[in-house]
């Protein structure tokens, strides 16, 4: 499966973050450094449970994900981790996991270099 | 009370993310203390800490929320457990919420919002609850026998004796005495003594509820029962379950009613107006009245089964007149009451004022008393009380009649009619005082000189 993206396209906004954040840049940075120091792990995590067929581990893990996902608004995957928590707990459409995993994976770490970037990281 | 500043909530959620996220939105609110931990092992380790309010991540990797929640029951019950939960699951929510969970929140873009509310108002249930407490507390003291009714009379400090003995069990009480000598303080301080003090104390005064609506009153009434019955409504005895019924002037009741009432102590059950359902009934009845209830008896207008189902245990109140210097003793207590919350300097009866209350008879009571004392304290410029600021009756004062031109005859039978309604016409007693034969007394009476009943003492004092 291609991710089709512009090398620009912005994948996450904080628009929520911003909310809570209520003009403390600080908060928003300790959580940008808390998302490079544990999302890509627990995305990649969650990639080779999907490799191992532990469908079960994968959905607690996209479980653990979707929060982040859903706070930084990374529309391009909020439905994926969903069928992946949902699909794995169940063990159903599991040849679609894996893909769905990669491309996760794929996108939180272009979030991860948007973040490094963006905070100057 | 706790201090509101030291509100403690913990959060159990092992997403770093969220619960930074979480940790810092509630710091928001400078009153909150936050603390995080990402396993249910760390967090078990400072439950003992006692946190006001936990928000637990449901699916931690340690342990369920389930078995965590239960820990947390049984370790800290007071705590509040806010359940916060990846997924919408009506079932397991209804579970943790039987299970003694305060609150099932999903993480959702609102749940910050959610958590914020649900916070504020476990808050302010918590701070309720803790000023409940403390007014139950102010209420056991107020009530406590000798903070509620001061005297050191024999006859005080056997009413004393009969009230401790009231509290023990849940035997029937009447208490008896002339108005305003404290039925409803006697009663008030048996319940906070009791081992209903928790539970309601629910007083009903007969006497000033219509006859057509007192049986909707005491027994509540089902919707459309009558017209004007909107809604269904429980009575004082449903109120007062498992506490206490306090029923005032229960001599002013009526001959029909007297049977209702008497069929719902004896069944220990009653029937709402308008409804067939016997609802069963667990209350503690203290009854009280001023007149004499065997005479009524006697007259046919108080049923006599009803008299003995809430004779249990009598206590007669005694009059101010009967108990000595308990009128001194009593009118200090109000002085001091009365210029307390006033902000007002402490205040001493002159003894000529001491005089003038000793020498009164007061009809009233400790009721009129109080409102004698609160006037003088204000009359009063100077710290010493004078016998002038005290307003009393002057049908009762001996001085009053002796300022009067009279013969020796005229002034002896005011003075022995003045004994006699101090000493509720106890020929005997007024003998004794007066250091003269009874048969004088009898005599007197015989001849219409002095009366033993109030109502024609006065009459005759009047006409004189």
């Amino acid at each position: 499966m291609e991710i089709f993206m512009e090398p620009a396209e912005k994948l996450y906004d904080l628009n929520q973050l911003e909310e809570i954040a209520a003009g403390n840049n600080d908060f928003l940075t300790a959580l940008a450094q808390i998302y490079l120091n544990t999302i890509p792990d627990t995305s990649a995590e969650m990639v080779e449970a999907t490799q191992a067929g532990e469908w079960a581990k994968a959905s607690k893990l996209a479980h653990k994900l979707k929060s982040t996902i859903d706070s930084l608004n990374v529309h391009s995957i909020v439905k994926d981790i969903r069928s992946i928590e949902v699909d794995g707990k169940n063990k159903v459409n599991t040849e679609n996991l894996k893909t769905l995993a990669i491309k996760v994976d794929t996108v939180i770490n272009k979030v991860a270099e948007q973040i490094k970037r963006d905070f100057s990281l | 009370m706790k201090n509101p500043k030291t509100f403690k909530v913990f959060i159990v959620e092992d997403d770093l993310w969220y619960s930074s996220m979480l940790e810092y939105y509630l710091s928001l609110n400078p009153d909150y203390f936050i603390q995080k931990f990402d396993t249910a092992k760390s967090f078990l380790s400072r439950l003992h800490e006692k946190p006001d309010v936990v928000t637990l991540d449901y699916s931690l990797p340690d342990m369920n929320g389930d078995k965590l929640l239960k820990q947390i029951k049984e370790t800290s019950p007071e705590t509040k457990v806010i359940i916060i939960s990846g997924q919408e699951n009506v079932k397991v929510a209804l579970d943790l919420l039987k299970k003694g969970a305060n609150d099932y929140i999903v993480k959702d873009e609102d749940a910050k919002d959610k958590l914020w509310n649900a916070i504020i108002n476990l808050r302010e249930n918590i701070q309720l609850k803790q000023e409940i407490e403390t007014l139950k507390e102010e209420v056991s003291r107020k009530y406590d026998f000798s903070n509620a009714i001061i005297g050191n009379s024999p006859v005080i400090q056997r009413v004393f004796s009969m009230m401790e003995k009231a509290t023990r069990t849940n035997i029937t009480v009447s208490v008896t005495g002339e108005t305003g000598t404290g039925k409803e303080l006697v009663a008030k301080s048996i319940h906070y003594n009791s081992p209903r003090k928790n539970l309601a104390f629910v007083a009903v005064n007969l006497a000033a509820i219509p006859r057509d609506l007192l049986e909707s009153e005491l027994f509540g009434h089902e919707k459309g029962a009558f017209t004007g019955a909107i809604s269904r409504r429980i009575g004082k005895f449903e109120e007062a379950s498992k506490g206490t019924l306090f029923l005032d002037e229960i001599g002013e009741m009526d001959i029909n009613m007297q049977a209702k009432l008497l069929r719902a102590l004896q069944e220990k059950e009653i029937v709402r107006v308008g409804s067939n359902e016997v609802v069963k009934i667990d209350v503690r009845i203290i009854v009280a009245t001023h007149r004499n209830l065997l005479e009524m008896v006697k007259n046919g207008t108080f049923r006599e089964d009803l008299y003995y189902r809430i004779l249990g245990l009598p206590i007669h109140l005694p009059a101010l007149r009967e108990r000595e210097n308990d009128v001194l003793v009593i009118a200090k207590h109000f002085m001091d009451n009365f210029c307390k919350e006033n902000n007002l300097p402490r205040k001493n009866l002159s003894t000529e004022a001491k005089k003038k209350l000793m020498g009164h008879a007061f009809p009233g009571n400790v009721r009129e008393l109080k409102s004698v004392i609160d006037l003088a304290c204000v009359m009063a410029e100077d710290k010493e009380i004078e016998a002038e600021h005290l307003n009393v009756m002057s049908q009762n004062m001996i001085s009053d009649f002796m300022l009067k031109e009279a013969t020796l005859k005229e002034f002896t039978i005011k003075f022995i009619q003045f004994h006699l309604d101090k000493y509720n016409y106890d020929v005997l007693k007024v003998a004794r005082k007066l250091d003269v034969g009874k048969s004088t007394i009898y005599r007197m009476i015989q001849n219409k000189e002095v009366f033993v009943n109030k109502k024609f003492s006065f009459e005759a004092s009047f006409m004189n």
